[in-house]
């Protein structure tokens, strides 16, 4: 804290200051009330901060330093960094990285790697925090982020864009997966989001989650509350709430959901569904999909 | 944000946080489009000397509301 502070209590001089701020910015005439001279004690501040012959706006950055410090001095910094993680406001280069099981089994079989979906994560051309102003609410409904990263490639049959799902906890985001989307495989002509590169994705390779005819052609469910009959209870509308159906399916389908049923609540943050064998015939039509091991 | 648009000590706390810790990445223009044909009457020419840039009109609007304006973000 300045030396011609520390007298005062931390929320009096961080006020100091911030009046201080004000008077120096430009003032278009919406905060005169704001501002109430102080004339002995700024005349102090600046001469402990601004160097003889120097313009006294060259001291914002340390007013703006001094602010701060004050107040942050009495709050847990691990809990804002956690609200602002949750929210996806945090710089990327703030959160935690973390890899799910499944991506083993990608590095072998898709070509992704960790070190690829690590890169996409810090240096994505686009990203998409998930949650953020969904119109439902609710406590069940998990936090997800979306990163991509375009590979080029001399032929522009392998031009790719690497798709890396992860939830999002505070400040981790933990892999849930990660593919290759190529160019010349999924229609990406009205994709403008990540979220719409990963529906185009689960348009060409998701499987219907849906059971009956109503739900035939139903492939993604994204954030949706539903409130469940008797009779739907004794029977789930959806394969993956059924465990054993969910079992038997392993073997050429991967199933990726979040939902909590509580009473006759069912909450789904996500559900889809990919066709794992139509994905691997796709991917080994495209060169360089193998590389040497780092 | 609380209900009268008042900004609680952890939201003062966050946004301090994240300004001081944002990358250049972060930071990204927004572009706020205000139709003239709704504030047209409420305009406030601000005096020459208390504008950001002297050589620009700027203009007051004390109660814009928050219908009454988009946001552009890249």
């Amino acid at each position: 804290m300045l030396q011609v502070l520390r007298n005062y209590n931390s929320s009096e001089a961080e006020q100091i200051l911030s009046r201080m701020v004000l008077a120096l910015l430009p003032n278009p005439g919406i905060s005169e009330s704001l501002i109430t001279p102080e004339e002995e004690i700024r005349k102090k501040i600046f001469a402990e901060i601004v160097p003889p012959g120097k313009p006294l706006h060259e001291a914002l950055e340390r007013l703006s330093k001094e602010i701060s410090e004050l107040a942050l001095s009495n709050a847990n910094t691990r809990e804002i960094k956690g609200r602002l993680g949750q929210k996806g406001l945090l710089p990327i280069g703030s959160y935690t990285i973390g890899f799910g099981p499944y991506l083993k089994h990608n590095s072998e079989t898709f070509g992704v790697h960790n070190s690829d979906i690590n890169d996409a994560i810090k240096h994505a051309d686009r990203f998409q925090h998930l949650l953020q102003d969904m119109p439902v609410e609710s406590p069940h409904f998990e936090a997800f982020s979306l990163f991509v990263k375009t590979h080029k490639a001399s032929e522009p049959i392998d031009i790719f864009s690497l798709l890396v799902f992860a939830s999002r906890a505070k400040a981790h985001l933990e892999v849930v997966d990660a593919w290759r989307v190529y160019h010349s495989d999924v229609d990406l002509s009205h994709a403008m989001s990540p979220l719409d590169i990963l529906q185009a994705f689960i348009e060409k390779y998701g499987n219907p989650i849906a059971k009956g005819l109503d739900g035939l052609n139903e492939k993604f469910v994204l954030y949706t509350r539903l409130s469940l009959s008797d009779y739907v209870m004794t029977n789930p509308p959806y394969h993956f709430l059924d465990a054993h159906e969910h079992r038997s399916y392993t073997k050429d389908r991967r199933w990726y959901w979040f939902a909590h049923l509580e009473g006759n609540t069912l909450d789904i943050a996500f559900a889809f569904a990919l066709d794992i064998v139509q994905y691997e015939r796709d991917l080994k039509e495209h060169r360089h999909l193998k590389r040497p091991p780092a | 944000m609380g209900k009268n648009g008042e900004i609680s000590t952890a939201d003062k706390n966050d946004i301090i946080y994240l300004v001081d810790h944002a990358t250049f990445k972060e930071w990204q223009p927004l572009i706020y489009i205000i139709p003239s044909s709704a504030v047209q009457s409420r305009l406030q020419i601000v005096p020459i000397d208390k504008r950001a840039s002297p050589s620009e009109l700027e203009f007051i609007i004390p109660d814009l509301k928050t219908n009454e304006f988009h946001i552009i973000e890249p």
